[in-house]
């Protein structure tokens, strides 16, 4: 290649990243630039025009890629200012389909599938947002939100009095809260538990766990706010219960994981119990992102 | 420390680029003699910054331009009346700039 050539071969490849509107215009003016820049430089050193002085003039010029987006700024497909937040979904999307791979005992969830899923929708998700922001930048204005130690006293007590009614009451006597819930119209002899599980040390700790976190919420709602140490209590409640949930499917943990005496009732719950499980990881999880990522900025 | 320095002087120089641009384009001017005129100005500017410039001068409204093919092919740049409006604007919001920098550098000299 001659010194012209290299820099047409550069012209080119500059020109193939900008709109095709541009490209012819932009090429012929580039060409002309550079060859009187070449012209110049070869006269500053009294030589010949040589395919080495031209690579040394278009690398002090920059890749071809990043010189087009200086005569065109294409816009990022994730912009810059929310790459943050995607690695965050990316992240939040990873840990979902381990733990979802991790509890299907069908091993129907394949991860690497789940997780190049997620990171497909998220991506079109952003690409999407930044082309309405960019249509519509005045939509949306930011709000003040309050942070993670806010818990108003109503929202404490409906979930004291929610804890309750559903996990405790229903976990400690499953016929009694079915009769009561469906006014007497539900058949409830297949949830009668086994004794073993009855009597054993599963049942009697996830209860102990389920009291704990009503416990949890009385005192959020006697205090009137979430501190620091009930985020971190409530993300080592809510691991240790999903922990446990997933324990009531797991033979490995004996007689005392065969929750009820009829074995259609446990195949039934099984996969409920999971999900349950599932649910409850996740959102310990999440409680421990958000007290990782605690901020405080008034002085304490 | 030398790079902090540069790194701030190219900062500076950035900020004040168009207008220097705009200065030398009273009188037409191609990529490469524009480049000449602002070097011997004293202010430098890489090849690979100036041209796309002025295409986005252009693509502003503030610069016209035509192709000389006479000689050698070239595309020549010049003001019109939007970028002389626009220079005249920016070079008095530059000298209110000077001054308040001077006065905030010798307040400190205080």
């Amino acid at each position: 290649m001659n010194a012209h050539e290299v820099i047409d071969a550069y012209v080119r490849d500059v020109a193939r990243c900008l709109p095709r509107s541009r490209r012819e215009d932009v090429a012929l003016e580039l060409r002309s630039l550079l060859a009187d820049e070449l012209a110049a430089k070869t006269r500053a050193v009294g030589a010949t025009a040589d395919p080495g002085t031209v690579m040394a003039l278009l690398r002090s010029f920059g890749r071809p890629a990043e010189v087009a987006a200086r005569y065109h700024q294409r816009p990022a497909l994730i912009e810059p200012a929310y790459s943050h937040h995607f690695m965050i979904w990316s992240m939040a999307g990873a840990i979902t389909a381990s733990v979802l791979a991790a509890l299907d005992p069908t091993k129907a969830i394949d991860r690497g599938e789940f997780f190049l899923k997620w990171l497909g929708m998220l991506v079109v998700a952003f690409a999407l947002f930044g082309w309405w922001r960019r249509h519509n930048p005045t939509a949306l204005p930011w709000k003040p939100r309050h942070g993670p130690e806010r818990m108003p006293r109503w929202t404490a007590g409906l979930a004291f009095a929610a804890t309750l009614a559903l996990p405790v009451f229903m976990y400690a006597a499953p016929m009694t809260f079915t009769h009561t819930a469906s006014f007497g119209r539900l058949p409830v002899a297949g949830l009668e538990l086994t004794e073993a599980f009855r009597t054993g040390w599963l049942r009697a700790t996830t209860l102990a766990l389920f009291a704990l976190l009503a416990l949890m919420y009385a005192t959020i709602l006697v205090q009137g706010q979430r501190r620091a140490w009930i985020g971190w209590m409530s993300a080592a409640l809510h691991g240790a219960l999903g922990l446990l949930m997933v324990a009531h499917t797991l033979p490995a943990a004996g007689p005392a994981a065969r929750v009820f005496a009829s074995a259609e009732a446990d195949a039934v719950a099984a996969p409920i119990f999971r999900a349950v499980g599932a649910l409850l990881i996740l959102g310990a999880l999440y409680d421990v992102y958000r007290e990782w990522m605690r901020i405080t900025p008034a002085p304490r | 420390m030398v790079d902090r320095e540069n790194s701030g002087l190219s900062e500076l120089r950035r900020g004040v680029l168009v207008l220097a641009v705009l200065s030398r384009l009273r009188t037409p001017q191609y990529g490469y003699s524009l480049r000449q005129a602002l070097a011997e100005g004293g202010m430098p500017i890489e090849e690979g910054t100036l041209y796309p410039l002025l295409r986005r001068l252009e693509s502003q409204g503030l610069l016209s331009s035509e192709w000389n093919t006479e000689q050698t092919p070239r595309r020549y740049y010049r003001l019109n009346a939007e970028g002389e409006r626009t220079l005249a604007a920016l070079t008095e919001a530059w000298r209110d700039q000077v001054r308040v920098m001077d006065g905030l550098l010798d307040g400190r000299r205080r």
